[in-house]
């Protein structure tokens, strides 16, 4: 072949290879190195915040270059997995809510997600592109509360995924792919806040830690590279900070560790080394600092960053991580049911309320709403019960005996996803118990259908159950 | 001329580009999404083109002879490691010094375990798809004889005065003994099903067989697997210590103190609706102890944890001092560390109440597991070293052999023993034994699958629960046999392992294109069937699968009445697949069925695939037409004999997969000496 | 000529005979009507609570004890078990010795005689059926298996694997009699002979289709020097060469159900109750008297012409160079010249033990005997004889056969 059919060859190739090149969405690569974190006027507290302030340090500069520049406020940062992107909470203006908040780390660019009519705090970023943040909403009717919240990067077709009356905040994404989020429970009474976890789609929200010794979570949980969740623990509402503790991934509910308590720990961030950022402010201090902290000899190694103007708190790391699994959606949004069964509503943990032992047999299982009664449902022989309830909606569980007493409950407060199938070994049992490969009677037949009543109905089953005692 | 030439050049180059650019590209994604009816799959002509084609040139390039390590046996002097390559039909000699392989021996089809003799000159390898023993002399470096074995031959022990081979054959569940004097199999007792290893109590009296599939229970009853104990002096079956709602017990180790025997197990919620995976809903991992100083007294307990699961637990070793436990975790590339002290206390100071709920508790292992050790992919066998200082494990998809120090419980480094490159199907391979793909590694496709083939179970997989059951089947040579699935729904294996098996079975992150790829290559191409034992190589059949064939091929009834062309076995059921790939109702259709119709299944090797139905509702041949046909839907049988039946069930059971693949023929030949 | 004499009283005899075989025919048609489909759930719900102790099961068909002369022993000092003792039923059906084990089955169950207690297996243990009519122990592994009117259970070690017509290659669930022969099961059943390969699980049937048999039906099988003998209801003894592959079948030469014409011509009778193969002797029970083949003549034995104490004969069991043979009226055994007989009185439980050698006999009183006159099988423990009858199962202990104790004629 002539050379000059070979240049015309190669042109072509070459012209096809330009346009391919250009073509490609050109992207900034992440800023290694650098801490970003949130600074707060001292003695504000997480949720007014006022004028707080997101800042950022780098190796070559730890002068804080304000990131939040031209905001009233902003707080609550989180890094995306390829380290290019924060979310924030910021608001314009004082009187404006809480917003959610996109930056591009280089070049400083923020572009607001969605607009809203309330305070909406704590996103993160789902493993699929979605955004997760709280909103706040009415948990009941003379309740708020935090209610999480899921949309598309583009800030359209927003989804509520929890439905108990709980404030539901600080979530951070597993790397399962699951939530993990404080929730406190707000009705009938506030109760302690707890560690939960759950699908991005809202189903099979299952308890993922719980203090027993009256502490409760005041941080977002971060995962280790080791296989643990580092977070802030307090027993004291009135102080901020608390303790830094650990607990394993694999068995949450019994491997608690404190990490330390010399100081008041307000948050921390693990670093590519394995050590981490932690946000203290020691005893005789004025301010919370930014230190490494080292998990292997529990001791902070080297102070960071400290302003004794401003406390600095909810730091950093910004380097690229693996990025969560992407959980599959199983739901069907057209279905506005979801299935539960109970392998054995008698196997619980809870104490039987009656003091016989022959009475303390449930025999029926109570659907519960907020509002009352759904509805109630023999149990089969071995204490088994399938039922399909009203998708999105709050519910809890009590057994009864024969004579109408209630035996256990209620349960804690759950809600079915549309279309979500979900397991119970029994009604609060032990959650480390996996269930017996034995077939529930309550499968032989189908589901049973226990909705949320009208008004009307509800009234009629609430003076039934007043009968009942 | 030389213009034209130009001219026609870049026409077909700017074609090209067109076609490829723009609505060629439409063309071909629709094709590709027609062939696989999956997700959108990505532009890939090598998806279907090169990867999963069986046989044939462009199969011959892109195959590879890898060796898949097995199990192992270290030298009376330790300084040889003797390995089976499973898939490389060889016994390796590596030197444990130096990690080089001395040399290697061709042995038979799919060596599976080694053993040596006493004196450490003679090394018995069980070839399992040769259905033989050869017997290795290692001064000579030479197979000198062979032992016919049942179907299956795997784990062997010797005698302690050397007299006796004793050997668990999995496919016909029974255990032969080989007097070693005479090379005669003196005897050949029933196991549990699908024996696989064997361990000789330190005592020397007794020997323990592992069972990896549950024995037949009552439909829809808790699966029950055995452990099958023979005494060494009568060679008669003293006890079948049965573990409840265990399965894939592969392996099987004794104290030194003779105090405990420990198998690892797999703890499947098959009776369970498949409502979640959270919780341990789907597959449990653990370990069965047998008491042997308290009646065989049986105790199990988990070895997974609430997050975390261990998935496909293979082989057991003891330290010598009798202090650690090490189970290889296969799917999860793990070793576990037991402490069996703890294991001990646990026994004594619990209520028989406590022991039964620790048996379903994922927090018990807190109390008794010492250090998990990450290895390479799907760790199999494992030996010690004789002062038990090292732990040998089997790398068997990475062709390596790790090496842990049994102090520090750390891996030292891997022996690589030269397999080739990663090929597509091998990634499959690796991706099909691998847990890393279920919502907390709670199962990899082996585990419902051990040898790509069944667990026997039936399984609660409709989206109500209690509905739809399912009896797992086959991956044997199914890639001519689509549509795939009970109900036929599944045209391709790439929309089987697609979106629908993570939103509905992995309950995680659905496979990428390349991971895909890989696993249908992997399923549509390197799964064999092995011999079928009831098939005359040459296709020659006995007299009762003579008549039986002339009944399967019957157009008329007994009585002369012409059968209807429906009603034939022929007819739905043809060679050389033996099934028609539709789907038909054939009145076998239950209560708890939504499904009207299943799918028509391949009959070949269907002897090896009970229980039968798509619910496994029958669990025998004969119980098909027994039980289940009561108005002739599923082929016209109620005017046959027994006889008749019998020799219908005689033909069923030789039908295998000799016309369909050139390639397996050596398998038959094999299967002939048996 | 002597026959002739009797022909008048047989027929009677032999019509109620008849009658109860009928009867016999339909009480297990029943019994397969009756299987329950749970039956073949091949399970043992108890299998963790096994048997455990390791025997050596003795298998006395075929065994030449011994080569010195053989006295055939006198059984004395009976005792008898029956459900206040722990069986399942007084109505025993057969006896079989496993070692230091006696298995027994019974109209309600399997019955298991070890350390001095009986334990019972029912249904309720994985045991397919209830009625236990024959029992044998693999020579090879020590399985036992159990014919019953349901099918066939193999026990081994606390596990019960069951062989039905509905789940198996077996041709008929009535199966009168198990007999392990190597690594092959052959069985009686009602529905003719049928063969389990035990190694590959391959069934073969001999029926009248296939073999020389006028009526499926069979009630006994026994094996020696090679060959398979099958005793066939109306079909006499049929003879099968496992090498060859081949029949022979031994039919009554003269044809006559209601007598026997000529004396020692062949097979008494086509109606064959039972066979039992030793020391290269077949021997035949019928309803209606005893035949003896060595290979080379018959000889027939009838209640009139010899020491057999009933020409109904339920069972034969050969040991050594003898047979035991157990009849609607006691138990007679035989060695080719002396005939030792056990019965019972009827109000009593002692009874009489006659000797008969050609035409001297000798009856002796004894203080204790078998528990009833109908018996139905016996097996052989060492020096201890077990007997099953319709009324409990009795053993009995063997006089020490020296000049003083050997009785004198």
């Amino acid at each position: 072949m002539k050379r000059k059919n070979i240049i015309y060859i190669m042109g072509i190739v070459l012209a096809v290879v330009l346009i391919g090149l250009f073509s490609l969405k050109s992207d900034t690569e992440p800023v290694n190195g650098m801490i970003i974190f949130t600074q707060v006027f001292p003695g504000t507290t997480d949720y007014d915040a006022d004028k707080a302030r997101i800042v950022a340090i780098t190796p070559e500069n730890d002068k804080p270059e304000i990131l939040s520049e031209g905001f009233y406020a902003a707080r609550s940062p989180v890094l995306s997995s390829d380290a290019r992107y924060i979310l924030f909470a910021g608001k314009k203006t004082m009187d404006e809510p809480w917003q959610i908040w996109k930056m591009n780390i280089s070049s400083n660019e923020t572009e607001k997600v969605f607009k809203c009519k309330v305070d909406c705090t704590d996103p993160a970023f789902l493993p699929d592109g979605q955004i997760l943040y709280s909103k706040m909403v009415n948990v009941t009717e003379d309740a708020k509360g935090f209610a999480l919240f899921t949309c598309n990067s583009d800030g359209e077709e927003h989804k509520q995924i929890t439905f108990h009356p709980h404030d539901d905040l600080l979530s951070t994404i597993m790397q399962d792919g699951r939530i993990l989020f404080i929730s406190k429970q707000q009705h009938p009474s506030a109760s302690t806040p707890q560690l939960m976890a759950m699908r991005p789609n809202g189903s099979k929200i299952r308890l993922f830690y719980l203090n027993q010794n009256n502490s409760w979570p005041i941080s977002r949980g971060k995962e280790t590279k080791d296989g643990k969740m580092v977070f802030i623990e307090s027993s004291n509402a009135n102080e901020p900070g608390g303790s830094l503790v650990s607990i394993s991934l694999t068995r949450p509910l019994h491997s608690h560790e404190l990490l330390n308590n010399d100081a008041r720990y307000h948050s921390v961030y693990p670093l590519k080394s394995g050590k981490m950022i932690v946000s203290c402010k020691e005893n005789n201090a004025k301010t919370f600092e930014l230190w490494e902290f080292d998990p292997e000899s529990k001791k902070r190694e080297k102070l960071i960053f400290s302003d004794p103007d401003y406390w600095s708190v909810e730091p950093i790391a910004v380097y690229a991580r693996q990025r969560p699994k992407k959980l599959p959606d199983e739901l069907n949004y057209k279905d506005m049911t979801g299935r539960v069964l109970c392998l054995d509503a008698n196997n619980s943990n809870m104490p039987s309320l009656n003091r016989a032992e022959e009475a303390s047999k449930g025999t029926a299982i109570q659907v519960m709403g907020i509002d009352g009664i759904w509805g109630e449902v023999p149990l089969e022989e071995d204490g088994s019960f399938l039922l399909r309830v009203t998708a999105n909606k709050a519910l809890q569980f009590r057994t009864v005996n024969e004579a109408g007493e209630v035996v256990r409950g209620p349960s804690a407060w759950i809600w079915l996803s549309p279309h979500e199938r979900r397991g119970c070994v029994g009604c609060h049992e032990d959650p480390e118990m996996t269930p017996k490969n034995v077939e529930p009677m309550a499968v032989k037949n189908l589901p049973v259908e226990v909705m949320a009543p009208d008004t009307q109905e509800m009234e009629k089953m609430n003076k039934k159950s007043e009968k009942k005692g | 001329m030389k213009k034209r030439k130009k001219i026609f050049l870049i026409a077909s180059i700017l074609l090209l580009i067109g076609f490829v650019g723009f609505h060629g590209r439409k063309i071909a994604t629709d094709h590709v999404q027609y062939m696989t009816a999956g997700e959108p799959h990505t532009l890939n002509c090598f998806s279907c083109h090169a990867y999963i084609v069986r046989n044939g040139p462009i199969a011959k390039m892109v195959k590879e002879q890898y060796l898949s390590p097995m199990n192992m046996a270290v030298s009376s002097d330790g300084s040889i490691l003797y390995v089976t390559a499973q898939e490389g039909n060889k016994l390796l000699a590596v030197n444990t010094t130096n990690h080089q392989i001395e040399y290697s021996i061709n042995v038979g089809e799919r060596p599976h375990t080694v053993v040596l003799s006493k004196n450490g000159k003679t090394a018995y390898v069980s070839n399992q798809w040769s259905y033989n023993i050869f017997i290795i002399d290692l001064d000579k470096r030479q197979v000198t004889d062979t032992l016919i074995t049942g179907t299956g031959p795997a784990g062997m022990a010797i005698s302690e005065n050397n007299d006796y081979l004793y050997v668990a054959n999995t496919y016909s569940s029974d255990i032969s003994i080989f007097d070693l004097n005479s090379k005669q199999e003196i005897r050949r007792l029933s196991a549990g099903k699908d024996p696989c290893g064997v361990t000789i109590s330190p005592d020397g009296n007794s020997v323990f067989v592992s069972n990896r599939l549950s024995n037949k229970v009552p439909f829809r009853s808790t699966p029950k697997s055995e452990i099958t104990i023979f005494g060494t002096k009568y060679q008669r079956v003293t006890h079948r210590d049965i573990f409840p709602s265990a399965t894939i017990q592969e392996n099987t180790a004794i104290t030194p103190s003779g105090d405990l025997a420990i198998v690892p197990q797999v703890r499947p919620k098959n009776l369970i609706p498949t409502a979640q995976v959270e919780q341990g809903w789907m597959m449990n991992h653990g370990i069965g102890i047998i008491d042997l100083k308290n009646d065989h007294k049986k105790i199990q307990l988990l070895t997974d944890e609430p997050n975390a699961f261990y998935a496909d637990p293979y082989d057991i070793v003891i330290s010598p001092d009798g202090k650690k436990a090490f189970i290889s975790h296969s799917g999860a590339d793990v070793i576990t560390v037991l402490d069996i002290d703890a294991i001990r206390n646990i026994i004594t100071t619990s209520t028989d109440e406590q022991l039964e709920m620790y048996s379903n508790h994922l927090g018990i292992s807190s109390q008794f597991v010492i250090a998990r050790i990450h290895t390479g992919a799907n760790p199999k066998g494992l030996v010690l070293s004789l002062d038990g200082k090292i732990l040998y494990v089997a790398e068997r998809l990475d062709d390596k052999i790790a090496i842990i120090d049994t102090k520090t419980l750390k891996k030292l480094e891997s022996i690589d023993l030269g397999g080739p490159g990663m090929t597509v199907s091998r990634f499959g391979q690796q991706l099909f034994h691998s847990s890393g793909h279920t919502f907390q590694g709670q199962y990899s496709c082996l585990t419902c699958h051990p040898d790509s083939h069944q667990d026997g179970l039936t399984w609660d997989m409709g989206p109500d629960s209690g509905r739809d059951l399912a009896n797992t089947q086959t991956l044997l040579e199914i890639d001519q046999t689509s549509p795939f699935k009970w109900n036929g729904k599944n045209v391709s294996v790439f929309m089987q392992d697609g979106m629908r098996f993570s939103k509905f079975l992995t309950r995680t992150e659905v496979f990428n294109q390349k991971e895909l790829d890989a696993l249908v290559s992997y399923i549509l191409t390197e799964l064999d069937l092995p011999p079928n034992p009831y098939r005359d190589p040459s296709g020659k059949l006995t007299n009762a699968q003579q008549r039986g064939k002339i009944i399967y091929e019957r157009t008329e009834t007994n009585c002369g009445r012409v059968i209807p062309v429906m009603d034939r076995c022929v007819t739905c059921h043809p060679a050389p697949l033996y099934t028609d790939r539709r789907q038909d109702d054939v009145g076998t259709r239950k209560a708890a069925d939504d499904d009207e119709v299943f799918d028509t299944p391949s009959l070949n090797n269907t002897f090896d695939s009970p229980p039968y139905l798509h619910d496994g509702s029958a669990f025998s041949l004969e119980e098909i037409w027994t039980k289940f046909n009561d108005h002739d839907e599923h082929g016209y049988a109620n005017d046959m004999t027994k006889d008749q039946l019998n020799d219908l069930v005689e033909y069923l059971k030789s039908l295998g997969s000799s016309e369909l693949y050139t390639d397996t023929e050596h398998k038959t030949t094999e299967a002939s000496s048996h | 000529m002597k026959n002739m004499k009797n022909l008048l009283p047989n027929i009677s005899a032999k019509l109620t005979v008849s009658l109860f075989l009928i009867g016999g025919m339909i009480f297990g048609l029943s019994w397969i009507m009756k299987s329950s489909t749970d039956k073949n759930v091949e399970e043992s719900n108890k299998a963790n609570t096994a048997v455990n102790v390791e025997t050596e099961s003795v298998k006395t068909d075929g065994e030449d004890k011994s080569k010195e002369a053989y006295v055939m022993p006198v059984y004395d000092n009976w005792e008898t078990f029956t459900t206040k003792d722990g069986l399942p039923s007084d109505k025993a059906f057969c006896v079989r010795v496993d070692g230091d084990r006696v298995w027994v089955g019974t109209k309600a169950g399997l019955a298991l005689y070890e350390n001095n207690t009986w334990r019972t297996f029912t249904e309720e243990d994985g045991l397919v059926h209830h009625g236990v009519l024959g029992i044998d122990i693999s020579p090879v592994t020590g399985d036992v298996w159990v014919a019953t009117l349901g099918g066939l259970s193999k026990y081994s070690a606390g596990k019960f694997d069951n062989y039905t017509q509905f789940n198996s290659g077996m041709l008929n669930d009535v199966i009168y009699q198990v007999t392990c022969v190597g690594k092959d099961v052959w069985m009686a059943t009602g529905g003719g002979a049928g063969k389990l390969d035990t190694y590959t699980g391959e069934w073969e049937i001999f029926n009248e289709q296939n073999a020389p048999m006028h009526e499926p039906w069979t009630y006994g099988v026994t094996a020696g020097d090679g060959k398979v003998y099958i005793a066939a209801w109306g079909g006499g003894v049929i003879e099968y060469n496992s090498s060859t592959k081949s029949y022979r079948d031994y039919v009554d030469p003269d044809g006559q159900m209601e007598l026997d014409v000529f004396p020692d011509d062949g097979v008494v009778h086509d109606i064959t109750s039972g066979v039992s193969f030793a020391d290269h002797i077949l021997w035949v029970a019928t309803y209606f008297g005893l035949s003896r083949y060595d290979g080379l003549h018959w000889n027939g034995y009838f209640d009139h012409d010899s020491g057999l104490i009933s020409n109904f004969i339920n069972f034969v069991h050969a040991n050594g160079p003898a047979a035991w043979m157990c009849t609607d009226k006691g138990m007679s055994s035989f060695d080719g010249k002396r005939w030792i007989t056990y019965t019972k009185n009827e109000n009593s439980a002692g009874g009489e033990v006659i000797i008969t050698e050609g035409d001297k006999v000798i009856k002796e009183k004894v203080a204790t005997s078998i528990s009833h006159n109908f018996v139905l099988g016996v097996d052989f423990q060492d020096d201890v004889i077990w007997v099953a009858t319709s009324k409990g199962v009795s053993r009995g202990v063997a006089r020490k056969t020296n000049s003083s104790t050997k009785p004198q004629l």
